[in-house]
C-alpha cells in the first residue's frame, strides 16, 4: 500500500526551490520595513523554523506559508500568539528575554510575509468573467462536484475563495491536466497528506469502493465515494486497496475550448476577491 | 503476584491493619484501602480509613516504600512499575500475560486521567497501587491505581520566563526511591516530594536556566543517588551528568559532557568552541547493577547544523558513556556520530541484553541510534560488534569495523539546502524501543523522513537559540512511519507494521506475546509480538506521544498510554467498581491538593 513517492519529492523541490533564500526586498510584508527583512527572516530562522520548517511549509508544527492561517485574523493576533504560545500543543509563548515586542512584530510580519508570497497570481487572465460564470453554473457542470457560494455539491474541493489561493496558472492546468497537482492538507494531523487522493478498494465481502480518501490511520481508512456517501472501513475487512497518487477524480475537460477554459480561469479567479 | 511480594507489602504494614479489617484482598498500598472502605461502608468510614492510613503511614514513614533492593529486582515484581523504563536494563517489558494474543481484542478503557494542558510524554511508575505521573509543563500527580482518583497533585512555580530552547514544555516521569519522588523541571530543578503527600521534601536548582537548561526527563534512582541530565545544547550550554545525594539533595558528583583544554578529548574541539558546545543528556539512561556501571546517551553538538564552528570530533556528544555510578568518572565512550552536522542526539533508550555472542555469554548493550543505524556493543568494554541501518539513510556508505560511519561526502547542511534521510529528528527519537527475552526481538518506532537541511551563520548568545541553520523536513506521502521488530543481536529486520506518519510514541513488549504501541493518528494498538499481526486498535482521538507501560491491582492487568491531553488505562473485564475488580467507586472523599 505505499505510494511511489518521488513524483511529489520533485515537485516540492521544484516549486520551492529558492524559497528559503528569497531575499527579494521588493517582496516584503506591508508593515515590514525593507531593510528589516533579512533580520526578520533571521530571527524566524532561529525561533521558528526549526518546528515549522525554514520554508514555512511546515514540520512538527503546521505550515505557516499560507494565505489564511486558521487561527490568526490580524497581526495583532498573530504576535499575540508568538507571544504567549497556543496552549495544549507544541507552541511555546515567546519569553520577553527571547524576543522583545520589536522583534515579535518582525517575526508576525514574516510569517504573513511568507503567506503572501502563497497569494494567487492572477496577472495572467485573458478570459471574461461574466461568461466563464455562465459556463461554471450551465454546460460546464461545475456545481456538481464543487461547492462556491454556498451552491453545488461537495466531491472536490470547495471553490468559494478560489482566486485567492490559485492563480491562473494553476487554474488553466487544473482544468487541463486534473491530475497535475493534489492539493495538499495545511494543517491538523493530515498536515502534508494529499487532499482528494483517488482510492480504490475491494473489500474481503467482494464490495468495490472508488472515491476520495478523508482520513486514514494504520487501522482504517475514510472515504467520499463517488455516489457522495461517507463510508469508514477497517483495514483488515479490506482485501485489495490502491491510492492513485497521481490521478484525479475531476474530469478532463474535453469538450472545453480553449476560449472556454480562459474564460473560467477568469471566473475562478474572481472567486473570493469580492467581484 | 508472588509470595515475595505479597509478604514484604503486607510487613511493610501501610495498609495491613486496615486491608485485614475489612477483608481486603492483598496487596494494595492505601489506595486499596481507600477504594474498599468507600465502597463498603460509605463516606464517613472511608475518612476514617483515610486517617488511619495516613497515621500509619506516618508513623512508619521511617519504613521505606520502594527501597533500592526492590529498585534492583524489579523483574520479581511484573505488578509494579518501578523505573521509567520498566527495570535498569531498559527493557520496557512488563512479564504480566493476563492480556494476551487470545484475548487483547476484548481490551477497553477502565478510566483515564485527563492532564494540564500540554504534551504528555510521561511514563508512570506504579507502586503498591499508587500511580506516579507528571502532566505538562512539570507537575506531579499521585492517582489511586485502582480508579484514578487523584490523591494529590503538585505543580512548582517557575514564573513566567522559563526558557525552552529546541524542544517543547515536557516532562517524561518522576523516579522513585523510598519514600521520596524525585522529579526534574522544566526551570532546570530537582525536587524531591514525599511519596504520599506531594510535600516538597527539598529543591535543588542544578542548572541555570536563564541560559537554556531544562529537565525534561525522568530522573534515574540507584543506590543512594539520583542521576539527572539536562537540556539545552539548542541554547549553547555545555552539558553534564550529575548525581544527587537522595536524602539532603546535595550534588555527590557532576560529570561535563564536553571536555575542557587539557582533558581527554578536548583536541576534539577547536579553539573556543566546547564552552558552548552542547552534549545535553536529557533523557534517562541504563543500569547493570553487577558491573556497576551506569550508562547515559549523549546529545548533539552545538551549533547544530554548522558544524564549521567546532571542528573535530566533538567528543562527548553523540555518544553513549559508562560512568562509574559513585564518582562519575566515564569508563568508556563510543561515539554514533563523530562531528555531527545533523542534530542527531544519541538520546535514545538504551537497552541492556545479556546474550550469547559468537558462542560466549556476553553482556551487551543495544540502541537504535537516531542517525538510522542499529548498534550492539560490549557493555563492559564498550567494543563495537555490530552495526547496520535500520531505517532509510543517505549519509553513510555504512558503519567501519570500530562502529565509525563512513560519511558519504556532500551530505552536510549548505546554505541552499542538502536532502538527506534522516531528518532531523532521526530515525529514532526519544521515545522508548522494547525488547522482549521472550521473542529475542528489539521493537523500535521508526520514523523514515528526509529533510533539506540549511547551514547559517550563527553567534552564541547566552539564553539564544544556537542552531546555525535549519530543515525543512518532508512529510505527507513523502514520509512514514513504522514498528519495526529486529532480532536484537543482527539488527536483522523480522517484521514492520506500517504507520502512517513518523511516531513520537513508545512501545511495549509484554509477556502476552504482544507489543503496544502509539500513532499520531491517535491509534492505541496491540500487535503480535512475533508476527506484527495487529490484533488490537483504540481511537484515542488525539496524538500519542508517550510510552506504555502495564502494571497489575486486584489481579488484573492493566496497559497504560496517552494520547492528546488524556491518559487512558485499559484492561479486560469491566474494571473498577466491578465484582472482580473489586467494589471502589469514586465518591469517597479524597483530599484535594
Amino acid at each position: 500500500m505505499r505510494i511511489a513517492k518521488t513524483t511529489w519529492l520533485l515537485l516540492a523541490l521544484t516549486l520551492f526551490p529558492a524559497r528559503a533564500a528569497a531575499q527579494d526586498p521588493g517582496d516584503a510584508a506591508p508593515g515590514l520595513d525593507v531593510a528589516d527583512h533579512p533580520r526578520a527572516e533571521r530571527l524566524y530562522r532561529a525561533h521558528c523554523a526549526r518546528c515549522h520548517g525554514v520554508q514555512g511549509l511546515g514540520g512538527e508544527g503546521p505550515e505557516l506559508a499560507r494565505l489564511v492561517l486558521p487561527r490568526v485574523a490580524d497581526q495583532t493576533q498573530l504576535e499575540l500568539i508568538i507571544r504567549y504560545g497556543i496552549p495544549g500543543t507544541g507552541m511555546p509563548g515567546a519569553r520577553t528575554t527571547i524576543l522583545d515586542d520589536d522583534a515579535v512584530s518582525l517575526v508576525a510580519s514574516y510569517v504573513l510575509w511568507l503567506g503572501a508570497q502563497t497569494t494567487a497570481d492572477v496577472s495572467g487572465v485573458t478570459g471574461d468573467a461574466g461568461r466563464g460564470r455562465d459556463l461554471y453554473w450551465s454546460a460546464g457542470d461545475c456545481a456538481s462536484c464543487h461547492i462556491a457560494a454556498g451552491r453545488g455539491t461537495a466531491v472536490g474541493p470547495e471553490l468559494t475563495a478560489i482566486g485567492l489561493r490559485r492563480g491562473a496558472d494553476y487554474l488553466r492546468e487544473a482544468l487541463r491536466t486534473p491530475a497535475a497537482r493534489l492539493p495538499i492538507a495545511r494543517s491538523g494531523s493530515r498536515s502534508g497528506f494529499f487532499e482528494y487522493l483517488p482510492v480504490r478498494i475491494v473489500t474481503r465481502g467482494g464490495d468495490v469502493y472508488n472515491g476520495m480518501r478523508m482520513n486514514e490511520d494504520s487501522f482504517t481508512i475514510q472515504l467520499m465515494t463517488l455516489s457522495g456517501f461517507l463510508v469508514s472501513l477497517q483495514k483488515k475487512e479490506i482485501a485489495e486497496m490502491e491510492k492513485r497518487v497521481g490521478h484525479s477524480l475531476m474530469p478532463i475537460a474535453q469538450d472545453l475550448s480553449d476560449a472556454d477554459i480562459e474564460d473560467l480561469v477568469a471566473y475562478l479567479t474572481t472567486l473570493g476577491r469580492g467581484s | 503476584m508472588s509470595e515475595r511480594s505479597i509478604t514484604s507489602r503486607m510487613g511493610r504494614g501501610l495498609a495491613a491493619a486496615i486491608g485485614d479489617g475489612l477483608a481486603a484482598p492483598i496487596g494494595a498500598g492505601f489506595a486499596a484501602a481507600i477504594g474498599h472502605a468507600s465502597g463498603r461502608t460509605g463516606r464517613h468510614f472511608a475518612v476514617a480509613a483515610f486517617a488511619i492510613a495516613l497515621g500509619v503511614s506516618i508513623a512508619g514513614s521511617a519504613t521505606a516504600q520502594v527501597p533500592y533492593e526492590r529498585l534492583v529486582a524489579a523483574d520479581s515484581e511484573p505488578e509494579s512499575w518501578l523505573t521509567y523504563s520498566g527495570n535498569y536494563a531498559s527493557h520496557r517489558f512488563s512479564a504480566l500475560d493476563q492480556i494476551n494474543t487470545g484475548n487483547v481484542a476484548d481490551l477497553r478503557v477502565i478510566w483515564a486521567y485527563q492532564m494540564d494542558e500540554g504534551l504528555i510524554e510521561t511514563t508512570p511508575i506504579v507502586a503498591d497501587g499508587i500511580m506516579y505521573v507528571t502532566e505538562p509543563p512539570s507537575t506531579v500527580a499521585a492517582l489511586d491505581a485502582r480508579t484514578g482518583k487523584r490523591l494529590w497533585k503538585w505543580t512548582p512555580q517557575m514564573g513566567s520566563n522559563v526558557l525552552h530552547i529546541g524542544f517543547p514544555q515536557v516532562n517524561r516521569g518522576v523516579a522513585i526511591l523510598d519514600s521520596t519522588l524525585y522529579v526534574g523541571t522544566l526551570n532546570a530543578h530537582l525536587v524531591a516530594l514525599d511519596a504520599r503527600s506531594g510535600a516538597i521534601r527539598w529543591d535543588v536548582e542544578v542548572a541555570d536556566n536563564a541560559i537554556g537548561f531544562s529537565l525534561t526527563l525522568a530522573p534515574l534512582a540507584l543506590d543512594g543517588k539520583i542521576i539527572v541530565g539536562v537540556s539545552g545544547a539548542e541554547a549553547g550550554v555545555r552539558g553534564f551528568i550529575d548525581a544527587y545525594d537522595p536524602e539532603t539533595g546535595d550534588l555527590v558528583w557532576r560529570t561535563y559532557t564536553i571536555p575542557a583544554p587539557g582533558e581527554f578529548g578536548s583536541d576534539t574541539w577547536g579553539g573556543n568552541s566546547w564552552e558552548t558546545g552542547g552534549g545535553s543528556t536529557w533523557l534517562t539512561g541504563s543500569y547493570d547493577p553487577e558491573l556497576d556501571l551506569l550508562y547515559w546517551p549523549i546529545g548533539n553538538p552545538a551549533p547544530d547544523w554548522n558544524g564549521d564552528l567546532r571542528p573535530g570530533d566533538n567528543l562527548y556528544t553523540d555518544c553513549l558513556l559508562a560512568l562509574d555510578p559513585d564518582t562519575g568518572e566515564i569508563v568508556w565512550w563510543f561515539q554514533f556520530t563523530p562531528h555531527d552536522t545533523h542534530d542527531w542526539d544519541a538520546n535514545q533508550i538504551q537497552v541492556l541484553v545479556d546474550a550469547e555472542w559468537e558462542g560466549e555469554p556476553r553482556k551487551l548493550v543495544v540502541t537504535a541510534n537516531r542517525n538510522a543505524f542499529y548498534y550492539v556493543l560490549d557493555r563492559e568494554t564498550g567494543e563495537f560488534l555490530h552495526g547496520t541501518a535500520y531505517s532509510k539513510q543517505t549519509w553513510a556508505e555504512g558503519l567501519d569495523e570500530n562502529g565509525r560511519p563512513i560519511v558519504i561526502p556532500g551530505t552536510e547542511p549548505t546554505e541552499g539546502g542538502n536532502l538527506v534521510w534522516p531528518s532531523l529528528q532521526g530515525a529514532a527519537n526519544w521515545f522508548s524501543p522494547s525488547y522482549s527475552p521472550l521473542t529475542g526481538l528489539f521493537y523500535q518506532p521508526t520514523r523514515i523522513m528526509g529533510a533539506i537541511y540549511y547551514k547559517a551563520e550563527v553567534e552564541y548568545e547566552p539564553g539564544q537559540p544556537f542552531y546555525g541553520g535549519g530543515e525543512q523536513a518532508l512529510r505527507g506521502e513523502e514520509a512514514s512511519g513504522a514498528v519495526k521488530a529486529l532480532d536484537v543481536l543482527t539488527g536483522e529486520l523480522k517484521w514492520e507494521f506500517e504507520l502512517q506518519s513518523p511516531p513520537w510514541a513508545g512501545v511495549m513488549a509484554t509477556a502476552g506475546n504482544l507489543v503496544f504501541g502509539g500513532s499520531n493518528e491517535g491509534n492505541i494498538f496491540a500487535l503480535n509480538a512475533e508476527t506484527g499481526e495487529p490484533l488490537w486498535n483504540f481511537q484515542a482521538g488525539g496524538a500519542v506521544r508517550s510510552g506504555p507501560m502495564a502494571y497489575e491491582i486486584d489481579g488484573q492487568q492493566r496497559i497504560v498510554n496517552s494520547a492528546g491531553g488524556t491518559m487512558f488505562v485499559f484492561g479486560l473485564g469491566s474494571g473498577a467498581g466491578s465484582a472482580d475488580g473489586g467494589p471502589a467507586k469514586d465518591d469517597g472523599p479524597l483530599p484535594e491538593s
